[in-house]
């Protein structure tokens, strides 16, 4: 907290500076609020029945709570051919961030600790290489990589979102890494050396039981934005692989029958509840994680 | 044989990530560019042309609309966010009480897919049942907000929901700046009695610099990738008013099968990114090697 | 008998730039060798080098009689203490000493046995289930020596180990670590830029600046018969008083001509 609490006394009168204090509360009440009405909309939305959401007032509170919407949006909203509801593509995503953060993770720690404590020539080279990485717009491999897919034979499939998501996590999962075990002196590796410890001896018992907190940060991080994503999702995805934000946009942006905002907003915050969920639980350490690569550089 | 294993181990644990970077990076990077140079329709020609693309890319109305869209999304989308995010992270420096809570209600949407933000507001902004409906039904017969559907205030649209979505980042990456400014130097200049305004604006916030410049950093890339919020916001509409370069590749590559378009269209959005991100790796890794 | 360190025309380079040239340095068993100079001037370089933590560019090092030029540190039979201690942070201090024992496969039996051994010898018995976190600055150090000592190695390393400690620990550990080499008869190998332990710990000295060795000599050698100006002002506290002055040869040998100041002349 940076320490202001000399000038105030200064600054004038008692009351001033109480109305200032308020003022403060009242300004920051005010951006809560913009930052919550969307989702309190959308929760709303959700438990209202469709007649009631064409009387048109979007903040009032449902006359009648009804989960309709949510069953339907659960199992059986329409996206695209089928009529499955989200529930198959809310699997799918399962499926696909949970191997590949793991699998990123796992590479980024092992790429970050050769950086961080080995050093040779070309250990910078290839960090810039992988930073460099980590900030391409993934428009410019799209096209190639639908075609490698195809080659491979995983086009259209769960293996090939995964392949992809680790292979372009890859680049936050060593900086995450690389810059957490650069704080570790380097007079540990030296007296495990001395001790007659190996490369992986060093790593799984020195390093590995330290790594806790940048490990919780990565696996956030990496769960977030492979859940999130929707770009490889819509590129990389058949109509039975697709992820849940597919699924989601397919089902809002339906063009056949009426439109059911309540069916919309129950299946966005289903979308959205793990990632929720994760932030609400460890939003400390997702915060350390979206500034770690980027306060100290 | 293990004694040399043992000497090249970490090379060798760091060649496969190596390797993998070079094809599926680097390597489609150079494909990418490659087939731009080229006659490419539904499949990939491999024979150059010179710029054609590129030359009926900037002739392409939607084109235009889409790369003037990015310039003006990307401004007011990183101006704003980072004034937003300054002076919210100003007020929570304030010791504030209740401060981790409002932080967490701040920054709760970055957690959020850009398809929900975009499904949410474009609800808010329906003009028949949402904003609109509501404000007019309180009695302001005459109040409109059809921004959405109006083809010259779409794209405010979008910074408006971007905004929302990443201020509570910038506010989180600036506080942290904030409070890592010496505390002996704050000291000293209350000691001469300069007021708290005065040290923020003198002070602070000037020594913040680097910060402010990794926020417009990373503000720039999530406004040059905006593609997911675009699609589920505005689907790229109305017809293509709130294109964005993002959006008019994806289109070109799996709708129009113009696989010349998308791969020009891309290249342009990389050589932005490459503009605004080679200075400043360059820079940072310099001063990291000292 | 061979000498249990003997290092001939060590040269080694980081890249183009030259940190050592041209070492020169045998010590026998028994010994005390301190090297010792300003900061940056390749004491703590020379000694990684002893140790094998970096590898040598050019010339011949032997310890216990063998040649190690290019053996991996756990081959030399040597023991590091480091300047930050370095112990696993997140092992007991039991652990952090018995874990070179552990990598090389000693039985059960054995580590617990020399654990005891050390434990006792350091009187850290009571701190065994501890972490280094909950230890202070002595106790640490104390650890880092025991993590050393467990290992009976033929030479022990010293990298500036008391540089963090307040100024009354410095001289306690000063004296353990000389009543330490005393009982064992071990040879050891120190690194310090602070001359006043130089010259209370060494039973030779090792002087060097700028990667070059200005002078090897026992502690009254160096002290008394520097052999360079730089030595003669780098060591010894407070400095030695420097007179420039002229030679000047008279036929009968020499005569030192100086302008010195009238108090001096009356001495």
């Amino acid at each position: 907290m940076t320490d202001m609490s000399y000038t105030s006394p200064r600054s004038g009168s008692r009351m001033a500076n109480i109305l200032l204090r308020w003022a403060l509360y009242i300004m920051l009440g005010l951006f809560a609020l913009f930052y919550l009405m969307p989702l309190f909309v959308m929760v709303i939305t959700s438990f209202k029945s469709l007649d009631e959401i064409r009387t048109g007032d979007l903040i009032s509170l449902p006359r009648e709570v009804t989960f309709d919407a949510w069953r339907t949006a659960w199992s059986g909203a329409c996206t695209g051919i089928q009529c499955e509801g989200v529930r198959p593509f809310f699997w799918n995503s399962v499926l696909i961030a949970i191997p590949a953060v793991l699998i990123s993770t796992l590479i980024g720690a092992l790429n970050g600790y050769v950086v961080a404590q080995w050093r040779f020539k070309g250990a910078n080279l290839f960090f810039a290489l992988m930073l460099f990485g980590c900030f391409i717009p993934f428009q410019v491999v799209l096209l190639p990589m639908a075609r490698m897919l195809g080659l491979m034979g995983m086009a259209g499939t769960i293996p090939g979102l995964i392949f992809v998501h680790v292979i372009y996590g890859l680049g936050f999962t060593t900086l995450f890494f690389r810059n957490y075990y650069v704080s570790i002196p380097s007079e540990l590796t030296k007296a495990a050396k001395v001790d007659g410890a190996g490369f992986f001896r060093i790593f799984w018992s020195i390093f590995l039981p330290l790594s806790l907190p940048i490990i919780v940060v990565t696996v956030i991080w990496q769960f977030t934005q492979i859940w999130n994503d929707f770009l490889f999702g819509v590129s990389f995805s058949q109509a039975g692989t697709q992820p849940v934000t597919v699924a989601l946009n397919n089902i809002v942006n339906s063009t056949t029958g009426v439109k059911a905002y309540n069916v919309d907003m129950a299946a966005a915050i289903i979308a959205a509840l793990p990632t929720l969920f994760v932030y609400v639980v460890a939003g400390k350490y997702f915060v350390r994680g979206l500034t770690a690569g980027s306060v100290k550089g | 044989m293990t004694k040399w294993l043992e000497e090249h181990m970490p090379k060798l644990v760091l060649a496969p990530s190596f390797i993998v970077v070079l094809i599926f990076v680097y390597g489609f990077i150079a494909w990418t560019a490659w087939v731009s140079l080229t006659r490419s329709r539904l499949l990939p020609r491999y024979e150059i042309d010179g710029f054609i693309q590129y030359d009926r890319l900037f002739a392409s109305p939607r084109w235009d609309t889409a790369f003037t869209n990015l310039f003006v999304f990307g401004f007011l989308f990183i101006v704003i966010a980072m004034i937003l995010g300054l002076i919210l992270a100003i007020l929570l420096d304030q010791n504030i009480r209740t401060e981790g809570a409002i932080r967490t209600i701040y920054l709760y949407p970055m957690a959020l897919s850009m398809i929900v933000t975009g499904t949410a507001w474009k609800w808010i902004l329906n003009p028949g049942l949402g904003l609109e409906a509501t404000v007019r039904g309180w009695g302001f017969e005459d109040f409109t907000f059809n921004w959405l559907v109006d083809p010259d205030m779409a794209i405010y649209t979008v910074v408006i929901a971007a905004i929302w979505q990443s201020s509570g980042f910038v506010m989180a990456l600036f506080l942290a700046g904030l409070r890592s400014v010496d505390q002996e130097i704050i000291k000293a200049a209350q000691v001469d009695g300069i007021p708290t305004w005065r040290v923020y604006t003198a002070i602070i916030i000037p020594a913040m610099a680097p910060i402010f410049l990794s926020a417009f950093i990373v503000l720039s890339h999530l406004a040059i990738k905006s593609f997911d919020l675009v699609i589920a916001l505005t689907g790229g509409g109305p017809g293509y008013a709130t294109d964005l370069p993002a959006t008019y590749m994806y289109t070109m590559a799996f709708s129009r099968g113009d696989i010349g378009q998308a791969a020009s269209s891309a290249m342009i959005m990389m050589m932005v990114v490459f503009t605004i991100v080679v200075p400043y790796l360059y820079s940072e890794l310099r001063t990291k090697d000292d | 008998m061979a000498p249990i360190l003997e290092i001939n025309n060590l040269f080694k380079s980081y890249g183009s730039v030259e940190i050592l040239k041209d070492i020169n340095v045998a010590i026998e068993q028994g010994d005390f060798l301190v090297l010792v100079g300003p900061s940056g001037c390749g004491k703590s370089t020379l000694l990684n080098c002893i140790a094998g933590l970096e590898p040598i560019t050019g010339g011949q090092l032997s310890i216990g009689g063998k040649d190690m030029t290019h053996v991996s540190p756990k081959d030399r039979d040597i023991a590091m203490v480091f300047q930050s201690y370095a112990l696993y942070p997140t092992m007991t201090v039991a652990k952090n000493i018995t874990f070179g024992m552990k990598v090389r496969g000693v039985d059960q039996a054995t580590q617990d046995e020399k654990l005891k051994h050390v434990a006792t010898q350091l009187q850290i018995e009571p701190l065994l289930n501890r972490k280094p976190g909950q230890l202070s600055g002595g106790q640490r150090q104390r650890v880092a020596m025991g993590r050393a000592l467990v290992r009976d190695p033929k030479l022990f390393l010293f990298d500036e180990p008391l540089s963090n400690l307040d100024a009354k620990l410095r001289v306690e550990m000063r004296t353990e670590i000389k009543a330490l080499h005393q009982r064992l008869g071990a040879s050891m190998v120190y690194v310090t830029h602070d001359q006043i332990e130089a010259m209370t710990l060494a039973t030779k000295i090792v002087v060097m600046k700028g990667g070059v060795i200005q002078q090897i000599g026992t502690p009254s050698e160096i002290y008394n018969y520097p052999a360079n100006l730089f030595v003669a002002d780098f060591m010894g506290s407070p400095a030695m008083n420097l007179i420039p002055a002229k030679t000047k040869a008279n036929g009968k040998g020499s005569k030192l001509k100086s302008r010195v100041s009238p108090a001096i002349r009356s001495l």
